[in-house]
């Protein structure tokens, strides 16, 4: 029982490990599209660009789906909101590690970038 | 030539207790280790995360409504209304995550391209949540 239950741990520390990787590249990802939409919105709508605001951005495809991760998001008023999925499973053993991030182009600021599985 | 080694009373007695103190000690660890991989099954089953594809959330939905969740969807409203009891047992992740996605999944299903909806207690209809123009909010 206790060789069994130092696998277990051993087990859980690996995922953990796995799971925290994934996390930090769906922050970098979220962080990458950001700053895409941001180029995006300082561009003026002859150069093919927002002049000031998000609306119109669609983010490149090979920006929302990496190998390892993949995104969706939507714009309304001052808020982007981003989702983003990996490929480990998450907290449920199910699914996928999920976050969601939520960014104020008025702070210029993530105001939420929270980890769900 | 080998040397037999006569163990005392006290010896034996000492050797005795040593052997129980050993055998207390891997019973705490077997029973707290059992014990965390209970609590830590019972974290995994009781998490609600929405599935990643807008396809399987329509089953998902329907379990929900099984568990007692989710009253009701409607889609071209984009208004969820819950069981604010049901509610209220969920985290606050777990919440965040069935607002933003489910908002993807109205989205879609009306053709737009702005996420928004708006949760609402079956009891009270007290808002309890929301993804729009507030931003994201869970009460």
């Amino acid at each position: 029982m206790v060789v069994g239950l130092a696998g277990y741990g051993a087990l859980k520390v690996l995922n953990t490990y796995n799971q925290s990787n994934d996390e930090d590249l769906i922050r970098q990802q979220m962080n990458f599209v950001m700053t895409d939409a941001k180029v995006y919105s300082t561009k003026l709508k002859t150069q093919g660009g927002g002049e000031g605001s998000f609306t119109g951005y669609k983010a490149p495809r090979k920006m929302l789906t990496t190998e390892r991760v993949r995104l969706s998001m939507s714009f309304f008023g001052e808020w982007i909101i981003v989702q983003g999925w990996g490929t480990v499973t998450g907290k449920n053993k199910t699914t996928p590690v999920y976050m969601i991030g939520l960014y104020s182009a008025i702070t210029d600021d993530w105001q939420l970038m929270i980890r769900i599985n | 030539m080998p040397v037999l080694k006569i163990k005392t009373i006290a010896e034996s007695k000492q050797e005795g207790r040593r052997q129980k103190l050993v055998i207390l000690v891997l019973s705490v660890i077997c029973l707290s280790g059992f014990s965390y991989v209970i609590y830590d099954y019972i974290q995994i089953t009781n998490r609600a995360i929405m599935p990643e594809a807008i396809a399987d959330v329509d089953p998902f939905l329907k379990q929900l409504e099984a568990e007692g969740l989710v009253s009701s969807l409607d889609v071209a409203q984009a208004r969820l209304t819950v069981s604010e009891q049901k509610w209220r047992g969920l985290s606050h992740e777990e919440k965040l995550g069935m607002i933003t996605q489910l908002a993807r999944y109205c989205a879609e299903k009306n053709n737009s391209d702005e996420w928004a909806i708006t949760v609402f207690g079956q009891q009270t209809s007290a808002k309890l949540g929301e993804l729009g123009m507030m931003g994201l909010i869970v009460n």
